[in-house]
Protein backbone atom coordinates (compact mmCIF):
# COMPACT_ATOMS: atom_id res chain seq x y z
CA UNK A 1 0.00 0.00 0.00
CA UNK A 2 2.46 2.15 1.15
CA UNK A 3 4.10 1.98 -2.75
CA UNK A 4 1.11 2.88 -4.30
CA UNK A 5 0.85 6.19 -1.92
CA UNK A 6 4.62 6.62 -3.17
CA UNK A 7 3.31 6.16 -6.58
CA UNK A 8 0.58 8.97 -6.13
CA UNK A 9 3.10 11.40 -4.38
CA UNK A 10 5.30 11.15 -7.56
CA UNK A 11 1.96 11.55 -9.61
CA UNK A 12 1.23 14.72 -7.30
CA UNK A 13 4.46 16.29 -8.45
CA UNK A 14 3.74 16.49 -11.71
CA UNK A 15 1.03 19.03 -10.64
CA UNK A 16 3.32 21.49 -9.16
CA UNK A 17 3.57 24.66 -10.49
CA UNK A 18 5.26 24.79 -13.79
CA UNK A 19 7.57 28.23 -12.91
CA UNK A 20 9.19 26.18 -9.34
CA UNK A 21 9.68 22.97 -11.67
CA UNK A 22 11.54 25.35 -14.39
CA UNK A 23 13.65 27.14 -12.46
CA UNK A 24 14.83 23.20 -11.37
CA UNK A 25 15.89 22.21 -14.08
CA UNK A 26 17.68 25.73 -15.33
CA UNK A 27 19.70 25.65 -11.80
CA UNK A 28 21.98 22.82 -13.06
CA UNK A 29 24.89 23.64 -11.63
CA UNK A 30 26.76 24.42 -7.98
CA UNK A 31 27.39 28.39 -9.62
CA UNK A 32 23.54 28.27 -10.62
CA UNK A 33 22.59 27.19 -7.51
CA UNK A 34 25.08 29.35 -5.55
CA UNK A 35 23.85 32.84 -6.90
CA UNK A 36 19.88 31.00 -6.59
CA UNK A 37 20.93 30.50 -2.78
CA UNK A 38 22.44 34.21 -2.41
CA UNK A 39 19.54 36.17 -4.19
CA UNK A 40 16.94 34.11 -2.33
CA UNK A 41 18.91 34.85 0.96
CA UNK A 42 19.08 38.58 0.09
CA UNK A 43 15.30 39.20 -0.61
CA UNK A 44 14.70 37.35 2.42
CA UNK A 45 11.39 36.16 0.90
CA UNK A 46 10.16 32.62 -0.43
CA UNK A 47 9.37 32.32 -3.70
CA UNK A 48 6.55 34.32 -4.74
CA UNK A 49 4.07 31.65 -6.11
CA UNK A 50 2.42 33.12 -9.54
CA UNK A 51 -1.05 33.87 -9.57
CA UNK A 52 -2.94 31.27 -11.86
CA UNK A 53 -5.88 31.15 -14.75
CA UNK A 54 -7.80 33.65 -15.44
CA UNK A 55 -6.03 36.06 -12.97
CA UNK A 56 -2.72 35.89 -14.45
CA UNK A 57 -4.49 36.59 -17.49
CA UNK A 58 -5.52 39.40 -16.38
CA UNK A 59 -2.69 40.62 -13.87
CA UNK A 60 -0.13 39.96 -17.64
CA UNK A 61 -2.90 42.34 -19.58
CA UNK A 62 -2.81 44.68 -16.54
CA UNK A 63 1.16 44.58 -16.61
CA UNK A 64 0.81 45.16 -20.17
CA UNK A 65 -1.80 48.11 -20.03
CA UNK A 66 0.76 49.99 -17.57
CA UNK A 67 3.55 49.17 -19.80
CA UNK A 68 1.88 51.02 -22.69
CA UNK A 69 1.42 54.02 -20.65
CA UNK A 70 4.44 53.83 -19.25
CA UNK A 71 6.43 54.44 -22.81
CA UNK A 72 4.02 56.86 -23.63
CA UNK A 73 4.72 59.22 -20.65
CA UNK A 74 7.97 58.29 -20.69
CA UNK A 75 8.56 59.42 -24.35
CA UNK A 76 6.27 62.96 -23.69
CA UNK A 77 8.50 63.66 -20.06
CA UNK A 78 11.42 63.05 -22.33
CA UNK A 79 13.56 66.25 -22.94
CA UNK A 80 13.79 66.92 -26.83
CA UNK A 81 17.53 66.34 -27.76
CA UNK A 82 17.39 63.94 -30.11
CA UNK A 83 14.21 65.08 -32.30
CA UNK A 84 10.61 63.29 -32.74
CA UNK A 85 11.85 59.78 -31.84
CA UNK A 86 9.41 56.90 -32.61
CA UNK A 87 5.71 57.20 -32.15
CA UNK A 88 4.06 55.15 -30.39
CA UNK A 89 1.04 55.46 -32.37
CA UNK A 90 2.28 54.81 -35.84
CA UNK A 91 3.85 51.31 -33.69
CA UNK A 92 1.28 50.04 -31.12
CA UNK A 93 2.90 47.80 -29.30
CA UNK A 94 0.76 44.04 -29.30
CA UNK A 95 -1.82 43.32 -26.34
CA UNK A 96 -0.78 39.55 -24.82
CA UNK A 97 -3.88 38.61 -26.46
CA UNK A 98 -2.88 39.64 -29.85
CA UNK A 99 0.88 38.81 -29.39
CA UNK A 100 -0.41 35.19 -28.77
CA UNK A 101 -2.02 35.66 -32.16
CA UNK A 102 0.85 36.29 -34.09
CA UNK A 103 2.08 33.98 -36.17
CA UNK A 104 5.35 31.95 -35.08
CA UNK A 105 7.95 33.14 -37.13
CA UNK A 106 11.57 31.81 -37.03
CA UNK A 107 14.36 34.04 -37.39
CA UNK A 108 14.74 33.55 -40.97
CA UNK A 109 11.40 34.41 -42.06
CA UNK A 110 11.74 37.80 -39.50
CA UNK A 111 14.87 39.09 -41.37
CA UNK A 112 13.87 37.93 -45.00
CA UNK A 113 10.99 40.22 -43.88
CA UNK A 114 13.86 43.05 -43.29
CA UNK A 115 13.52 46.09 -45.88
CA UNK A 116 15.97 48.67 -44.53
CA UNK A 117 19.53 48.96 -44.03
CA UNK A 118 19.46 48.28 -40.57
CA UNK A 119 18.85 44.50 -40.10
CA UNK A 120 18.29 43.39 -36.77
CA UNK A 121 20.03 40.06 -36.52
CA UNK A 122 21.72 39.65 -33.59
CA UNK A 123 21.47 40.54 -29.62
CA UNK A 124 23.81 43.57 -30.42
CA UNK A 125 22.11 45.34 -32.68
CA UNK A 126 18.50 44.62 -30.51
CA UNK A 127 20.07 45.89 -27.62
CA UNK A 128 21.64 49.01 -29.09
CA UNK A 129 19.04 49.98 -31.45
CA UNK A 130 16.09 49.52 -29.43
CA UNK A 131 17.73 51.89 -27.21
CA UNK A 132 17.84 54.22 -29.72
CA UNK A 133 14.57 53.84 -30.40
CA UNK A 134 13.70 54.66 -26.67
CA UNK A 135 16.12 57.52 -26.43
CA UNK A 136 13.84 59.12 -29.13
CA UNK A 137 15.61 59.41 -32.41
CA UNK A 138 16.92 57.89 -35.50
CA UNK A 139 20.88 56.51 -34.65
CA UNK A 140 22.05 59.76 -36.80
CA UNK A 141 20.60 62.27 -34.23
CA UNK A 142 21.53 60.20 -31.33
CA UNK A 143 24.80 61.86 -30.16
CA UNK A 144 24.17 65.34 -31.10
CA UNK A 145 23.87 67.80 -28.29
CA UNK A 146 25.80 69.17 -25.80
CA UNK A 147 28.35 66.83 -24.13
CA UNK A 148 30.34 67.68 -20.86
CA UNK A 149 33.82 67.83 -20.92
CA UNK A 150 35.99 64.48 -21.81
CA UNK A 151 37.36 62.99 -18.90
CA UNK A 152 40.62 61.18 -19.56
CA UNK A 153 40.61 57.69 -18.91
CA UNK A 154 43.03 56.48 -16.13
CA UNK A 155 43.68 53.12 -15.11
CA UNK A 156 41.99 52.30 -11.30
CA UNK A 157 44.52 49.61 -10.52
CA UNK A 158 44.00 48.74 -6.90
CA UNK A 159 40.43 50.73 -7.05
CA UNK A 160 38.54 48.18 -8.64
CA UNK A 161 39.74 44.93 -7.43
CA UNK A 162 39.40 41.18 -8.84
CA UNK A 163 38.85 38.29 -6.49
CA UNK A 164 38.25 34.95 -8.32
CA UNK A 165 37.50 36.99 -11.43
CA UNK A 166 35.15 39.50 -9.96
CA UNK A 167 35.09 43.12 -8.50
CA UNK A 168 35.91 42.62 -4.38
CA UNK A 169 33.34 44.91 -3.64
CA UNK A 170 30.28 42.85 -4.89
CA UNK A 171 29.54 38.91 -5.33
CA UNK A 172 29.58 37.80 -8.95
CA UNK A 173 26.15 37.99 -9.99
CA UNK A 174 25.49 35.68 -13.12
CA UNK A 175 22.76 33.85 -13.54
CA UNK A 176 19.03 34.57 -11.16
CA UNK A 177 16.30 33.48 -10.57
CA UNK A 178 13.33 34.32 -12.45
CA UNK A 179 11.39 36.23 -9.59
CA UNK A 180 14.46 38.75 -9.71
CA UNK A 181 13.06 42.61 -9.20
CA UNK A 182 13.87 44.89 -11.75
CA UNK A 183 17.41 45.67 -11.84
CA UNK A 184 18.98 49.44 -11.99
CA UNK A 185 22.16 50.38 -13.82
CA UNK A 186 23.36 51.40 -9.81
CA UNK A 187 22.75 48.02 -9.38
CA UNK A 188 23.04 46.10 -11.44
CA UNK A 189 21.91 42.62 -11.34
CA UNK A 190 20.96 40.13 -14.02
CA UNK A 191 17.10 40.06 -14.21
CA UNK A 192 15.27 37.74 -16.30
CA UNK A 193 11.70 38.71 -17.74
CA UNK A 194 9.41 37.69 -19.66
CA UNK A 195 11.29 36.55 -22.15
CA UNK A 196 11.50 32.78 -23.23
CA UNK A 197 12.21 30.30 -20.36
CA UNK A 198 16.22 29.51 -20.56
CA UNK A 199 16.28 25.92 -20.26
CA UNK A 200 19.52 26.11 -18.69
CA UNK A 201 22.97 26.40 -20.07
CA UNK A 202 24.01 23.48 -23.04
CA UNK A 203 26.58 22.83 -25.55
CA UNK A 204 26.00 23.85 -29.34
CA UNK A 205 29.20 22.40 -30.96
CA UNK A 206 31.96 23.65 -28.91
CA UNK A 207 30.29 26.75 -27.02
CA UNK A 208 27.89 26.92 -23.88
CA UNK A 209 25.44 28.87 -24.71
CA UNK A 210 24.26 30.81 -21.99
CA UNK A 211 20.72 31.94 -23.34
CA UNK A 212 18.88 32.12 -26.48
CA UNK A 213 16.74 34.69 -27.53
CA UNK A 214 13.60 33.10 -29.38
CA UNK A 215 11.95 35.04 -32.06
CA UNK A 216 8.42 35.11 -30.38
CA UNK A 217 10.24 36.92 -27.15
CA UNK A 218 9.98 40.29 -25.80
CA UNK A 219 13.38 42.47 -25.05
CA UNK A 220 12.22 44.65 -22.28
CA UNK A 221 14.69 47.54 -21.45
CA UNK A 222 13.68 50.18 -19.10
CA UNK A 223 17.19 52.34 -18.60
CA UNK A 224 19.60 53.41 -21.01
CA UNK A 225 23.25 54.83 -20.63
CA UNK A 226 24.75 55.76 -23.75
CA UNK A 227 27.77 57.40 -24.72
CA UNK A 228 30.74 57.79 -26.57
CA UNK A 229 34.83 56.52 -26.45
CA UNK A 230 37.53 57.10 -28.85
CA UNK A 231 39.37 53.85 -29.81
CA UNK A 232 43.10 54.55 -30.77
CA UNK A 233 45.41 51.68 -30.33
CA UNK A 234 44.58 49.16 -33.25
CA UNK A 235 46.42 46.58 -31.18
CA UNK A 236 43.55 46.96 -28.37
CA UNK A 237 41.04 44.23 -28.09
CA UNK A 238 38.09 46.10 -28.96
CA UNK A 239 39.26 47.31 -31.61
CA UNK A 240 39.81 43.84 -32.60
CA UNK A 241 36.15 43.53 -32.44
CA UNK A 242 35.08 46.91 -33.89
CA UNK A 243 38.18 49.04 -35.25
CA UNK A 244 39.28 52.38 -33.94
CA UNK A 245 37.41 55.31 -33.94
CA UNK A 246 35.09 57.61 -32.62
CA UNK A 247 31.94 55.10 -31.00
CA UNK A 248 28.71 55.32 -29.35
CA UNK A 249 27.92 52.58 -26.61
CA UNK A 250 25.06 52.08 -24.96
CA UNK A 251 24.21 50.38 -21.75
CA UNK A 252 20.94 48.83 -21.23
CA UNK A 253 18.87 47.70 -18.00
CA UNK A 254 17.17 45.28 -19.61
CA UNK A 255 15.02 42.10 -18.99
CA UNK A 256 18.09 39.47 -19.56
CA UNK A 257 21.70 41.08 -18.15
CA UNK A 258 22.51 44.34 -18.10
CA UNK A 259 24.39 44.89 -21.69
CA UNK A 260 27.04 47.20 -22.94
CA UNK A 261 26.93 47.75 -26.82
CA UNK A 262 29.83 49.28 -28.82
CA UNK A 263 28.92 50.24 -32.10
CA UNK A 264 31.79 51.37 -34.72
CA UNK A 265 29.56 51.98 -38.21
CA UNK A 266 28.15 48.78 -39.19
CA UNK A 267 30.72 46.87 -36.54
CA UNK A 268 28.80 46.22 -33.13
CA UNK A 269 29.90 44.27 -29.73
CA UNK A 270 28.73 43.37 -26.80
CA UNK A 271 29.09 41.81 -23.48
CA UNK A 272 27.08 41.43 -20.37
CA UNK A 273 27.49 42.30 -16.60
CA UNK A 274 29.50 40.26 -14.03
CA UNK A 275 29.24 42.43 -11.09
CA UNK A 276 29.02 45.98 -10.23
CA UNK A 277 26.86 48.63 -7.60
CA UNK A 278 27.38 51.93 -5.85
CA UNK A 279 27.78 53.50 -9.56
CA UNK A 280 30.41 51.34 -11.34
CA UNK A 281 29.14 48.28 -13.37
CA UNK A 282 31.80 45.65 -14.32
CA UNK A 283 30.85 44.03 -18.06
CA UNK A 284 32.95 40.50 -18.66
CA UNK A 285 34.08 39.54 -22.48
CA UNK A 286 32.90 36.12 -20.95
CA UNK A 287 29.33 36.42 -21.80
CA UNK A 288 29.21 37.85 -25.15
CA UNK A 289 26.81 37.52 -28.25
CA UNK A 290 26.78 35.60 -30.74
CA UNK A 291 23.66 36.34 -33.00
CA UNK A 292 20.85 35.49 -30.97
CA UNK A 293 22.75 33.59 -28.01
CA UNK A 294 24.86 34.65 -25.29
CA UNK A 295 27.89 32.66 -25.28
CA UNK A 296 29.57 32.12 -21.94
CA UNK A 297 33.20 31.07 -22.21
CA UNK A 298 35.27 31.77 -18.92
CA UNK A 299 38.29 29.74 -20.94
CA UNK A 300 39.10 32.06 -23.64
CA UNK A 301 41.46 35.48 -22.86
CA UNK A 302 38.68 37.43 -21.18
CA UNK A 303 38.50 41.42 -20.65
CA UNK A 304 36.79 43.88 -18.59
CA UNK A 305 34.93 47.01 -19.07
CA UNK A 306 34.33 48.68 -15.90
CA UNK A 307 31.99 52.21 -16.01
CA UNK A 308 31.68 54.45 -13.22
CA UNK A 309 28.78 56.41 -13.43
CA UNK A 310 26.49 58.97 -11.87
CA UNK A 311 23.24 59.99 -11.75
CA UNK A 312 24.03 62.14 -15.07
CA UNK A 313 25.72 59.37 -16.96
CA UNK A 314 29.60 58.26 -17.33
CA UNK A 315 32.44 59.39 -15.60
CA UNK A 316 34.78 56.61 -15.96
CA UNK A 317 35.47 53.67 -18.49
CA UNK A 318 38.38 51.24 -18.21
CA UNK A 319 39.17 48.12 -19.96
CA UNK A 320 41.54 45.72 -19.07
CA UNK A 321 42.70 41.75 -19.49
CA UNK A 322 41.79 40.29 -16.86
CA UNK A 323 42.25 36.14 -15.07
CA UNK A 324 39.15 34.57 -14.16
CA UNK A 325 40.08 33.29 -10.67
CA UNK A 326 43.57 35.29 -10.43
CA UNK A 327 43.63 37.55 -7.08
CA UNK A 328 44.03 41.53 -7.66
CA UNK A 329 47.91 41.78 -7.83
CA UNK A 330 47.50 39.02 -10.19
CA UNK A 331 45.41 40.70 -12.67
CA UNK A 332 46.71 41.88 -15.90
CA UNK A 333 45.82 45.30 -16.24
CA UNK A 334 47.11 45.63 -19.63
CA UNK A 335 45.43 48.88 -20.92
CA UNK A 336 43.25 48.97 -23.78
CA UNK A 337 43.30 52.30 -25.00
CA UNK A 338 39.90 53.62 -24.96
CA UNK A 339 39.07 57.27 -24.07
CA UNK A 340 35.52 58.58 -22.74
CA UNK A 341 34.99 60.95 -24.92
CA UNK A 342 30.81 62.42 -23.50
CA UNK A 343 30.00 61.52 -20.46
CA UNK A 344 26.70 61.13 -22.23
CA UNK A 345 22.96 60.67 -21.09
CA UNK A 346 21.51 58.83 -18.63
CA UNK A 347 17.31 58.24 -18.99
CA UNK A 348 14.62 55.96 -17.07
CA UNK A 349 12.98 55.10 -20.16
CA UNK A 350 10.79 51.84 -20.75
CA UNK A 351 10.16 49.65 -23.57
CA UNK A 352 9.30 46.51 -24.66
CA UNK A 353 10.07 44.95 -28.42
CA UNK A 354 10.28 41.99 -30.46
CA UNK A 355 12.87 41.50 -32.78
CA UNK A 356 9.81 41.58 -35.77
CA UNK A 357 8.46 45.01 -34.08
CA UNK A 358 11.34 46.72 -33.83
CA UNK A 359 12.86 45.91 -37.50
CA UNK A 360 9.62 46.80 -38.73
CA UNK A 361 9.79 50.39 -37.32
CA UNK A 362 13.24 50.72 -38.89
CA UNK A 363 11.75 49.71 -42.15
CA UNK A 364 9.44 52.05 -41.84
CA UNK A 365 11.98 55.26 -41.17
CA UNK A 366 14.28 53.73 -44.34
CA UNK A 367 11.17 53.81 -46.69
CA UNK A 368 9.66 57.08 -44.99
CA UNK A 369 13.52 58.65 -45.58
CA UNK A 370 13.50 57.65 -49.21
CA UNK A 371 10.26 58.97 -49.97
CA UNK B 1 26.81 27.39 -33.83
CA UNK B 2 25.38 23.84 -34.67
CA UNK B 3 22.68 24.87 -37.43
CA UNK B 4 20.83 21.07 -36.12
CA UNK B 5 20.29 21.65 -32.82
CA UNK B 6 17.26 24.20 -32.82
CA UNK B 7 16.13 26.61 -30.79
CA UNK B 8 13.14 25.49 -28.58
CA UNK B 9 10.63 28.06 -30.29
CA UNK B 10 12.02 26.31 -33.52
CA UNK B 11 10.73 23.29 -32.42
CA UNK B 12 7.99 23.94 -31.61
CA UNK B 13 7.23 26.33 -34.74
CA UNK B 14 8.11 23.10 -36.40
CA UNK B 15 5.18 21.06 -34.28
CA UNK B 16 3.07 23.74 -35.39
CA UNK B 17 3.93 23.65 -38.99
CA UNK B 18 3.56 19.94 -38.88
CA UNK B 19 7.08 19.72 -40.00
CA UNK B 20 8.05 16.16 -38.49
CA UNK B 21 11.64 17.52 -38.29
CA UNK B 22 10.64 18.62 -34.84
CA UNK B 23 10.47 15.20 -33.72
CA UNK B 24 14.19 14.66 -34.78
CA UNK B 25 15.30 17.84 -33.12
CA UNK B 26 13.51 16.45 -29.71
CA UNK B 27 15.07 13.59 -30.05
CA UNK B 28 18.75 14.92 -30.51
CA UNK B 29 18.39 17.44 -28.45
CA UNK B 30 16.22 15.81 -25.05
CA UNK B 31 16.57 12.08 -25.74
CA UNK B 32 18.89 11.93 -22.30
CA UNK B 33 16.78 14.10 -20.51
CA UNK B 34 13.44 11.96 -21.06
CA UNK B 35 15.44 8.55 -21.42
CA UNK B 36 16.98 8.78 -18.07
CA UNK B 37 13.46 9.55 -16.65
CA UNK B 38 11.93 6.41 -18.35
CA UNK B 39 15.12 5.01 -16.93
CA UNK B 40 14.41 5.55 -13.16
CA UNK B 41 11.00 3.88 -13.69
CA UNK B 42 11.57 1.13 -16.01
CA UNK B 43 13.74 -1.73 -16.13
CA UNK B 44 13.35 -3.13 -19.53
CA UNK B 45 15.30 -1.76 -22.26
CA UNK B 46 12.24 -2.64 -24.28
CA UNK B 47 9.47 -0.68 -22.57
CA UNK B 48 12.18 2.98 -22.43
CA UNK B 49 12.35 2.10 -26.11
CA UNK B 50 8.26 2.22 -26.29
CA UNK B 51 7.64 4.49 -24.01
CA UNK B 52 10.19 7.12 -25.97
CA UNK B 53 8.15 6.48 -28.64
CA UNK B 54 5.00 6.93 -27.23
CA UNK B 55 6.65 10.41 -25.74
CA UNK B 56 7.59 11.65 -29.08
CA UNK B 57 3.85 10.18 -30.68
CA UNK B 58 2.30 12.57 -27.37
CA UNK B 59 4.24 15.70 -28.50
CA UNK B 60 3.38 15.11 -31.93
CA UNK B 61 -0.64 14.93 -30.95
CA UNK B 62 -0.38 18.07 -28.27
CA UNK B 63 1.62 20.55 -29.72
CA UNK B 64 -0.33 22.16 -31.09
CA UNK B 65 -2.75 23.12 -29.56
CA UNK B 66 -0.50 23.85 -26.67
CA UNK B 67 2.16 25.92 -26.67
CA UNK B 68 4.74 24.38 -24.09
CA UNK B 69 6.50 27.83 -22.22
CA UNK B 70 9.20 25.30 -21.25
CA UNK B 71 9.98 22.38 -23.51
CA UNK B 72 11.84 20.29 -21.23
CA UNK B 73 10.05 20.30 -18.49
CA UNK B 74 6.83 19.85 -20.86
CA UNK B 75 8.80 17.05 -21.91
CA UNK B 76 9.89 15.43 -18.90
CA UNK B 77 6.01 15.77 -17.72
CA UNK B 78 4.76 13.40 -20.30
CA UNK B 79 7.82 11.35 -19.52
CA UNK B 80 7.23 10.82 -16.14
CA UNK B 81 3.42 10.02 -17.05
CA UNK B 82 4.02 7.75 -19.44
CA UNK B 83 6.68 5.86 -17.76
CA UNK B 84 4.61 5.64 -14.70
CA UNK B 85 1.60 4.25 -16.76
CA UNK B 86 3.79 1.99 -17.63
CA UNK B 87 5.00 0.77 -14.74
CA UNK B 88 1.47 0.25 -13.32
CA UNK B 89 0.57 -1.97 -15.98
CA UNK B 90 3.42 -3.78 -15.78
CA UNK B 91 3.30 -4.61 -12.23
CA UNK B 92 -0.28 -5.57 -12.35
CA UNK B 93 0.84 -7.75 -15.21
CA UNK B 94 3.47 -9.17 -12.68
CA UNK B 95 6.27 -8.49 -15.17
CA UNK B 96 8.38 -7.79 -12.25
CA UNK B 97 9.19 -3.81 -12.05
CA UNK B 98 9.61 -4.87 -8.21
CA UNK B 99 9.87 -1.01 -6.92
CA UNK B 100 12.07 1.22 -8.22
CA UNK B 101 14.62 3.57 -6.22
CA UNK B 102 12.37 6.85 -6.05
CA UNK B 103 9.54 5.29 -4.43
CA UNK B 104 11.07 3.39 -1.84
CA UNK B 105 12.79 6.14 -1.15
CA UNK B 106 9.37 8.38 -1.68
CA UNK B 107 7.50 5.74 1.08
CA UNK B 108 9.70 7.08 3.53
CA UNK B 109 7.38 10.50 3.24
CA UNK B 110 4.10 8.04 3.76
CA UNK B 111 2.76 8.39 6.95
CA UNK B 112 2.70 5.11 8.44
CA UNK B 113 -1.12 4.46 9.34
CA UNK B 114 -3.10 5.01 5.94
CA UNK B 115 -6.17 4.18 5.00
CA UNK B 116 -6.43 1.16 2.46
CA UNK B 117 -8.79 2.85 -0.34
CA UNK B 118 -7.86 4.34 -3.50
CA UNK B 119 -7.31 8.31 -3.53
CA UNK B 120 -10.17 10.18 -4.84
CA UNK B 121 -10.22 13.62 -6.38
CA UNK B 122 -10.45 15.92 -3.70
CA UNK B 123 -7.48 13.82 -1.77
CA UNK B 124 -5.46 14.45 -5.17
CA UNK B 125 -6.08 18.07 -5.35
CA UNK B 126 -5.11 18.58 -1.61
CA UNK B 127 -1.99 16.41 -1.84
CA UNK B 128 -1.08 18.55 -4.86
CA UNK B 129 -1.57 21.85 -2.87
CA UNK B 130 0.10 20.46 0.55
CA UNK B 131 3.26 19.18 -1.63
CA UNK B 132 3.33 22.37 -3.31
CA UNK B 133 3.20 24.71 0.15
CA UNK B 134 5.61 22.03 1.10
CA UNK B 135 8.38 22.80 -1.76
CA UNK B 136 7.82 26.67 -1.03
CA UNK B 137 8.80 26.08 2.20
CA UNK B 138 11.77 24.27 1.94
CA UNK B 139 15.39 26.21 1.73
CA UNK B 140 16.58 26.59 -1.78
CA UNK B 141 19.43 23.73 -2.03
CA UNK B 142 17.01 21.19 -0.83
CA UNK B 143 14.10 22.39 -3.23
CA UNK B 144 16.45 21.91 -5.67
CA UNK B 145 17.52 18.76 -5.12
CA UNK B 146 14.24 17.14 -4.54
CA UNK B 147 12.61 18.53 -7.34
CA UNK B 148 15.55 17.56 -9.68
CA UNK B 149 15.29 13.92 -7.70
CA UNK B 150 11.55 13.13 -7.82
CA UNK B 151 10.19 15.31 -10.73
CA UNK B 152 13.74 14.90 -13.16
CA UNK B 153 14.34 11.65 -11.50
CA UNK B 154 18.02 12.29 -11.40
CA UNK B 155 20.07 10.04 -9.48
CA UNK B 156 21.67 11.06 -6.24
CA UNK B 157 25.39 10.63 -7.58
CA UNK B 158 24.68 12.58 -10.52
CA UNK B 159 23.13 15.79 -8.26
CA UNK B 160 26.42 15.33 -6.09
CA UNK B 161 28.25 15.56 -9.19
CA UNK B 162 25.95 18.50 -10.63
CA UNK B 163 26.54 20.72 -7.21
CA UNK B 164 29.21 20.08 -6.30
CA UNK B 165 28.18 17.83 -3.15
CA UNK B 166 29.39 14.53 -1.51
CA UNK B 167 27.10 11.70 -2.52
CA UNK B 168 26.33 11.82 1.36
CA UNK B 169 25.22 15.32 1.70
CA UNK B 170 22.62 14.81 -0.90
CA UNK B 171 21.49 11.59 0.41
CA UNK B 172 20.55 13.36 3.83
CA UNK B 173 19.05 16.36 2.32
CA UNK B 174 16.87 14.17 0.74
CA UNK B 175 16.25 11.92 3.40
CA UNK B 176 15.52 14.89 5.79
CA UNK B 177 13.01 16.56 3.04
CA UNK B 178 11.28 13.18 2.78
CA UNK B 179 10.61 13.01 6.55
CA UNK B 180 9.73 16.17 6.65
CA UNK B 181 7.09 15.86 4.41
CA UNK B 182 5.68 12.71 6.02
CA UNK B 183 5.13 14.94 9.35
CA UNK B 184 3.73 17.37 6.68
CA UNK B 185 1.19 14.95 5.53
CA UNK B 186 0.79 13.70 8.52
CA UNK B 187 -0.33 16.77 10.20
CA UNK B 188 -2.74 17.60 7.12
CA UNK B 189 -4.53 14.29 7.58
CA UNK B 190 -3.29 12.89 4.64
CA UNK B 191 -2.71 9.12 4.05
CA UNK B 192 -3.24 8.63 7.81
Amino acid sequence: MKEQRAQELFDAMGELESSMVEQAYVVDSAEKLKSLCEAEAETGRRRVRPVRGVHRRVAVICASVAVVLGITLGLFALPSLWGSGGNLEEFPLLSPDQQEEQPSLGWDDILANATGEIVINNLDKLNYYAAMWLMGGAESDVMQGAAPQPIPLTLTEGEIGYDNGYAVDTPPVEELPPEEQSPTLDNPQPSQGSGSSIGGEYWVGDKVVYYALEPSDRYTIDEVLSFQIEISDPAGFLASRIGTGVVDVVITSNNLEPMITFRNGNLFYSCLISGGGNGRMHFSTHKYIEGFYIVKNLEQDNFAFNVTMDKNGVREIVCHRYKSGASVEEQIYTPDTIRLLTGGVRQQVTGSFSVAELQQYYDTLDSQAQE
Amino acid sequence: MDENIFHDHDIIARFFARDERALDAVAKKYARLYRSIFGALLRDQSDIEECSNDLLLSLWQSIPPHRPRSLPTYISALARRIGIDRYRYNSRQKRGEGGTLLFSELQDAIPDRGEDSAQSEAERARLGAVLQDFLDGLDTTTRILFLRRYFYTESVSSLASRFEMSESAVSVRLHRARKKLKKRLEKEGLYS
